[in-house]
């Protein structure tokens, strides 16, 4: 197993939303976290980078406590990172959300507004369908598994090959990405019951 | 929450449905004082139409029977029996839905009422589905009896359509009789088929299904739509609106006309103090004792407050009776029970803890002690 | 494609499980038997008297959310930002708005900016008053006067993500939902809408998902509460073509 088995995961936490959740996930699947408002909390670990809330609201806070510049850095590194929902949204290219913003551009591509004949947000169980084979992160999960989805912006001008899984609402739209040592979920696996645990474990040991 | 005891009673505040006054008299016992009021008279004026209304009708649609008793064979629903065919010359069927495991005191008195001269319609039920039922709902709800009581809620109104009976004789309004919440003042003369559903059920039976059970294995169980019941012009009253309800009056009442009526066998009946409620299926003990474990009231407080409340027992001899017999473990009839509801001793005890409401009991070392005593 | 969601609904008096009918609470439940692998998502209301969100209340929420891991939305008399603030660090992930949308709408909009839409549930309570025609009833017994799409497209004007039907006459009745009530409004806003009141059976859930575009059933109903139930519920559904979560 990786050493860093032994250390516990770096849980991004600058106030958006309900980490408590997040954190009794890892809790109950037995794997250490830490949580980090400060550059200096950060321990080294694999990174989690949970948002909810509002896109340039996010950056600006991150930018604001230099995380966002951290998280380049290790990603240089090669530290596993996972976005999840707005934290996936962040590691692209912008999003239209309130103005024009930039993410932190790890992945190319550009957030926009689900399609207006569609009920916005696009909220509740869907699932997602493997792009080629099963990637690491749904190791043990079944192809098209239901995960819990809330949000009003998808990906647009991606670049296929690092896409993991899609959905469908309406449109097809990306759902899980990879590139190299990046991976994001548009859903919420602390919210997906067992499915959504497996994804965190799965992260843990085996991204 | 604050659990108060009924001042008159001892039934406890978190008896579903319990309402108590701001003097805390709950509302069985209030329900009581208007019975006292009540112009019984008036009310036999009235079953006396009533029952002149149903022998004309049975005579104009060429029936055999004039009306449906549900019948258990206890001293309430046989004392009904014998009353409408003795004292006002009515033709009843009657409709027994099976308990869950016979009794030979039931099978007796069944036996006994029989000889005088009715016709009856013994129904058991499906025993794979039955067993799965009742085994679910003790572990889901503490209650092993609620597919029952969807069965003997239904299966009198399922006869009453085929066999085109469209009166039922109910004993009593439990709601307003034993503290409960009624709907309307109607309610308390004629069955209202959504306060059975609400109250005694509090679901709809088409929901078990499962890998195990099919709509068509829970039909008898299943109540007649309301459409159904309009169109068959059903009308199920409640013997207790027109004459004054005391169980133990039924009792005595049987007792005189059925000399071979029998008491419980074993003298005093577990949980309780009386030999004469509530004989007639073997899981009964079991279906008390949850009640205590869930409510913190027992078999022995439900008789005493029934008593008391028809003036038949003395609160002080009642709240002898409570503390010596409420809460006593089933025992006599546990292997059958266990047989039942296949789990072994084990099991079941982890479901009754399960079950425990833990505003009222407290746990010490290896057992457990209700926190509010009388 | 995105599921048909099945909602529990629990409400707490001063921390005790309720149900309620017709919005009066009437039966206390013990909480032991809620099983809750098979539910979508589940909401938490504070529905006592006075002192809402008090300790007792939020003790409930956190074990919720330490407990299960599905989404938990959380309401009952929040009035303010910080309400909503302490909900979130006890674990919600949306809150519940109600009567306060109607005394100070902007709340909304600030919450909105702050937490994002998709983290408020607007609930709307309406009582028939004559043949097809609704009222919003707001803390029991105030009549805003307002119709329902009105006072619904306020609320989503200043960012709420999804819409809680709730119809008051049918509440606790398990005589099924409000169709009538359910179509008029979903028909006439572009957000999520979740139905609650009068669930019984599963044909109730059927009759929902057939006639209206609804996204979700709540159900208030205890029995609907245990494993075995939402299984059977939604086996049925998915028989009769619902796409459920299984």
């Amino acid at each position: 197993m990786h050493l860093s088995k032994l250390n516990s995961v770096d849980i991004i936490d600058i106030g958006t939303g309900n980490i408590a959740s997040l954190c009794s996930a890892f809790k109950k699947i037995n794997v250490p976290y830490n949580l980090c408002s400060e550059v200096s909390d950060f321990r080294g670990g694999k990174i989690i980078l949970p948002g909810v809330g509002a896109f340039a609201d996010f950056m600006n806070k991150l930018k604001r406590k230099k995380i966002d510049q951290y998280i380049i850095q290790k990603s240089k590194e090669k530290i596993s990172i996972l976005g999840v929902c707005l934290g996936f949204e962040i590691l692209f290219s912008t999003s239209t959300e309130h103005r024009l913003t930039n993410g932190l551009n790890l992945l190319k591509g550009d957030f926009d507004i689900i399609k207006s004949d569609l009920l916005i947000p696009h909220v509740g169980w869907n699932h997602c369908e493997f792009n080629f084979k099963r990637n690491e992160l749904f190791y043990d999960i079944e192809n098209s598994s239901d995960f819990y989805f809330t949000h009003s912006y998808i990906l647009k001008n991606y670049e296929k090959k690092y896409v993991t899984a899609f959905t469908r609402y309406g449109a097809k739209f990306p759902s899980a990405v990879n590139k190299n040592n990046i991976y994001g979920v548009q859903f919420h696996p602390e919210k997906s019951q067992s499915k959504g645990l497996r994804i965190l474990k799965n992260f843990y040991e085996r991204c | 929450m604050k659990i108060k005891f009924c001042k008159n009673c001892f039934t406890p505040n978190t008896r579903p449905r319990i309402v108590f006054n701001n003097k805390d008299i709950c509302n069985a016992c209030q329900n009581f004082k208007e019975k006292k009021k009540t112009d019984w008279k008036k009310r036999e004026k009235e079953f006396n139409e009533l029952i002149s209304n149903i022998k004309k009708s049975k005579k104009k649609n060429k029936r055999n029977y004039d009306c449906i008793i549900p019948w258990s064979g206890g001293k309430d629903s046989s004392s009904i029996a014998l009353k409408l065919k003795c004292n006002y010359g009515l033709n009843p069927l009657l409709v027994t839905f099976s308990p869950l495991i016979i009794n030979e005191i039931g099978v007796h008195n069944r036996e006994v009422l029989l000889k005088i001269g009715f016709d009856s319609i013994f129904f058991r039920p499906n025993q794979k589905v039955a067993r799965i039922l009742s085994k679910r709902f003790f572990i889901e709800r503490g209650n092993p009896k609620v597919a029952w009581d969807a069965g003997i809620n239904s299966l009198p109104v399922q006869i009453a359509i085929s066999y085109k009976i469209p009166y039922i004789f109910y004993a009593e309004h439990g709601e307003s009789e034993y503290g409960g919440l009624v709907l309307s003042e109607k309610n308390k003369k004629l069955r209202d088929v959504k306060e059975v559903i609400e109250h005694q059920i509090g679901d709809y039976p088409e929901n078990w299904i499962s890998n195990d059970i099919s709509t068509l294995d829970l039909s008898p169980y299943i109540y007649p739509s309301e459409k159904v019941l309009k169109k068959n012009k059903i009308l199920a009253y409640y013997f207790s609106y027109f004459f004054k309800w005391s169980m133990f009056d039924n009792y005595n009442f049987v007792k005189k006309y059925l000399p071979d009526f029998k008491e419980n066998p074993e003298g005093r009946t577990e949980g309780t103090f009386t030999n004469f409620d509530s004989l007639d299926d073997k899981i009964d003990d079991l279906y008390y004792y949850m009640q205590y474990i869930k409510f913190g009231f027992g078999r022995a407080t439900r008789d005493v407050s029934r008593l008391i409340q028809n003036e038949h027992l003395d609160r002080s001899k009642g709240l002898e009776f409570i503390k010596k017999y409420d809460g006593e473990y089933p025992r006599r009839n546990l292997d059958e029970v266990l047989d039942y509801l296949n789990l072994n001793q084990y099991d079941f005890e982890e479901v009754i803890n399960k079950h425990r409401n833990l505003e009222i009991w407290k746990q010490k070392q290896n057992s457990w002690e209700l926190i509010n005593k009388l | 494609m995105l599921k048909k969601r099945i909602i529990l609904v629990l409400t707490f008096l001063d921390g005790v499980l309720f149900r309620t009918k017709k919005f009066i609470p009437d039966y206390r439940y013990t909480k032991n038997f809620i099983d809750l692998w098979l539910a979508d998502e589940i909401i938490l209301l504070d529905i006592s008297k006075q002192n809402r969100l008090s300790k007792k209340f939020l003790d409930i929420v956190q074990f919720f959310s330490l407990n299960c891991f599905l989404p938990i939305s959380v309401g009952g008399g929040i009035q303010s930002l910080k309400d909503v603030e302490k909900l979130f660090r006890q674990g919600a992930d949306k809150i519940v708005l109600n009567s306060i949308t109607y005394k100070n709408p902007s709340l909304t909009s600030k919450i909105s900016k702050v937490f994002g839409s998709q983290s408020i549930i607007q609930s709307i309570d309406c009582k028939k008053y004559i043949k097809k025609k609704y009222k919003v009833i707001i803390n029991n017994n105030i009549d805003t006067g307002l119709e329902p799409v009105k006072w619904a497209k306020i609320a989503i004007e200043n960012g709420c993500g999804e819409l809680l039907i709730n119809s008051i006459d049918n509440d606790g009745s398990l005589l099924g939902y409000d169709v009538e009530l359910i179509n008029h409004i979903v028909s006439n806003v572009r957000v999520p809408c979740l139905a609650l009141g009068g669930a019984g059976s599963w044909n109730h859930f059927l009759e929902l998902f057939e006639k209206t575009q609804i996204s979700a059933a709540c159900t208030q109903n205890i029995y609907h509460f245990t494993n075995e139930s939402l299984k059977s519920a939604k086996e049925f559904l998915l028989k009769k073509k619902i796409l459920v979560r299984q």
